[in-house]
């Protein structure tokens, strides 16, 4: 799908939407609609799920996912807030995302409910619970 | 009766190693759990704290392999936030050495994969020709390796007039070899008899994980990010895609050598059509806020970086997606119904940056005992 | 110099460990061993195991991860044994001084008889390292 094609399938679901150049969208999506935006771009065969990127603002945690619509790219933030940062997995419907929101639960402590193996998947065994290395508050050593 | 075999983590040779836990009923893989991080250090969370200019010889070194293609999609996001746009020779100059890299990048996965099936002969063949390549590198750039020529708003060092020639020469030397190779590979019952219909990944599977690059242009994905999202040079240059349709150890090969064909033809039509002018243009120190997301196609698949700026000197956030990472789950899917002989060479055939000489150690889960071998044993295990 | 040693400098058997490097320095580990540099003319050669291994050559920082298994392989080597550092980062971290998993420099935890520098040394240089270390078995 094009640029335009995307902006225009989501319509209504997804605001501060801003297009760069011909093939990137980025754009944001409440919580609450999250979930159909993901059915929508799923009947219009996107399957491709690049990555998800977890992102620390301070006030809130910002995660991006990354939709390959052939050849746009679609930019999608979900903003949550930081002393409550829980979202549905979105493996259901995408079942390539599995590592990245393992990814996503190990680096920036974000709960991803439901997801079908939560384990951790980069941090060393003793690494000690509870302590996200991608944190603001934390400090390097 | 399941057993479980371990593999790893001493994983030689690589950039993510992983620890494997094979399920095996009899000789045939049941199941497989993936652990990675042994060689997790940090690198994103580093990022945040060091300057744009500093992170792009960072993003260097976090694959030593395809490290042009991690400074130049580091690089092209860094740009696109700033708003710079870089010189046409800078472009061409970042085309031919990204497809160099491939180039070399591919004939080493070949020589890894040959070593996998135990046809160490043509390990060595590869390798030798792939020092050809590592030769031009070193002249064009200053590194066999690192070539340390990407920046911020363009390209540090200049292609010499004298290079060119020789350059070509060697190129020329090489297409034919690949064109041998590729004869050899598609004939010579050894290699047929180890890779045709191993490790099937089918297109739907492919589709399904996500999987990018290579593996996925053999099960038959038609989809590549130099044609589909160019970057560089690579709008104005004439090449095709490469793709099989059958999914397995075979049709990889055949996709990575075509692959080194077209690339060989790319830094041809490059070299032909380089603009003269500057290589490069000044980068600002500090970024207003802002993001921007950049892809290239590593030899080993699509490479996503997400860079977020904040005003000051240093990135927000920088976010790697390397292309072994986006394949990790194609594993899983081409383990089921291997035997435990296939394993070496299925790992190695998505070509993780990995080269796996490594012990294994089989559990007798019945019995409770267990066995140390290493891969090389295993290598030699036969089929029946 | 003992009998094992005479024959140790003839044929020391090599053990390559990446202990979280970004493969610039264990791919040119391998290259020493394909034929332009051809290692094994000096009799060594690369095995899989530690407990057949003369040399340990390391290269990359040392990841927290990693560190447990690398004292592991090193437990596991016969004597005399010994190590080899290949490249900045595990001479002294290199690029990635600071990051949060990185735990090296090697010679905090492994005595180091050898460091060849580079980023990433060239075959030759790998080449010339082993070759320094053998001299020292005399």
């Amino acid at each position: 799908m094009k640029a335009s094609e995307v902006i225009q399938l989501l319509e209504g679901l997804i605001e501060e939407v801003k297009t760069v150049g011909n093939r990137r969208v980025f754009a944001t999506a409440s919580k609450e609609r999250f979930r159909e935006v993901l059915q929508r771009l799923r009947e219009k065969e996107v399957r491709h799920v690049s990555t998800i990127s977890g992102v620390d603002r301070g006030s809130h945690i910002s995660v991006v996912y990354h939709f390959d619509c052939r050849p746009c790219l679609l930019n999608l933030r979900v903003d949550l807030p930081k002393d409550n940062p829980e979202i549905r997995t979105i493996t259901d419907l995408f079942p390539g995302a599995e590592i990245y929101e393992r990814d996503l639960m190990e680096m920036l402590g974000v709960k991803v409910s439901e997801h079908p193996d939560p384990r951790r998947f980069f941090l060393p065994d003793d690494w000690p619970e509870g302590v996200y290395p991608l944190r603001k508050e934390v400090k390097q050593p | 009766m399941t057993v479980i075999v371990p593999v790893g983590p001493q994983h030689p040779a690589l950039k993510e190693p992983e620890n494997f836990r094979f399920e095996i009923r009899g000789e045939e893989v049941v199941d497989v759990d993936i652990r990675m991080g042994y060689v997790h250090r940090g690198i994103e969370r580093a990022m945040q704290d060091r300057t744009y200019l500093h992170n792009v010889y960072l993003s260097e070194r976090i694959c030593g392999i395809c490290n042009v293609v991690h400074t130049n999609t580091y690089c092209q996001a860094v740009e696109a936030i700033a708003g710079i746009e870089i010189p046409d020779r800078a472009r061409y100059i970042r085309t031919i050495l990204l497809e160099l890299e491939r180039i070399h990048s591919h004939l080493l996965w070949a020589g890894v994969a040959a070593h996998e099936i135990g046809f160490d002969t043509l390990f060595m063949y590869f390798w030798r020709d792939r020092e050809h390549v590592l030769d031009i590198r070193e002249a064009v750039s200053g590194g066999r390796q690192l070539s340390a020529t990407n920046t911020v708003g363009g390209v540090r060092r200049d292609i010499k007039l004298e290079h060119i020639p020789r350059m070509l020469d060697v190129l020329k030397r090489l297409e034919r070899e690949t064109r041998r190779y590729l004869e050899i590979c598609s004939s010579d019952p050894t290699i047929l008899s180890r890779c045709e219909g191993v490790g099937v990944l089918t297109k739907q599977d492919a589709l399904e994980v996500c999987a990018v690059g290579p593996t996925a242009r053999a099960a038959g994905v038609d989809w590549d990010v130099r044609r589909d999202d160019p970057y560089a040079a690579y709008g104005d240059l004439d090449f095709r895609v490469v793709i099989e349709r059958t999914g397995d150890v075979l049709a990889q090969i055949l996709v990575r050598l075509g692959e080194v064909i077209q690339s060989i033809e790319i830094v041809r039509q490059a070299a032909d059509r380089l603009p003269s002018g500057p290589i490069r243009v000044d980068p600002p120190t500090r970024i207003e806020p802002n993001e921007a997301v950049a892809r290239s196609e590593a030899p080993r698949g699509e490479l996503l970086y997400y860079v977020v700026s904040n005003g000051t000197d240093k990135p927000e956030r920088v976010r790697v997606r390397t292309p072994t990472y986006g394949n990790v789950l194609t594993w899983k899917r081409m383990f089921k119904g291997c035997t435990v002989a296939e394993i070496p060479i299925v790992l190695a055939s998505i070509d993780p940056c990995m080269a796996c000489t490594d012990r294994v150690t089989l559990v007798d889960v019945e019995r409770g005992r267990s066995r140390v071998v290493s891969l090389e044993e295993l290598r030699r295990w036969k089929k029946w | 110099m003992g009998i094992a040693n005479f024959f140790r400098r003839k044929s020391p058997w090599l053990l390559h460990f990446d202990s979280g490097g970004c493969n610039g320095c264990s791919i040119e580990v391998v290259a020493a061993l394909t034929p332009r540099f051809d290692v094994e003319r000096f009799g060594m050669l690369a095995k899989g195991s530690p407990r057949h291994a003369d040399i340990l050559v390391v290269t990359g920082p040392v990841t927290r991860q990693c560190l447990p298994r690398l004292k592991r392989i090193y437990e596991q080597m016969p004597e005399p044994k010994i190590v080899v550092a290949v490249g900045s980062c595990a001479i002294t971290n290199g690029a990635f001084d600071g990051c949060y998993n990185v735990v090296g420099p090697l010679d905090k935890h492994l005595p180091v008889r050898a460091y060849v520098p580079g980023c990433p040394p060239r075959p030759e240089a790998i080449i010339h390292g082993l070759m320094a270390v053998l001299e020292e078995l005399k």
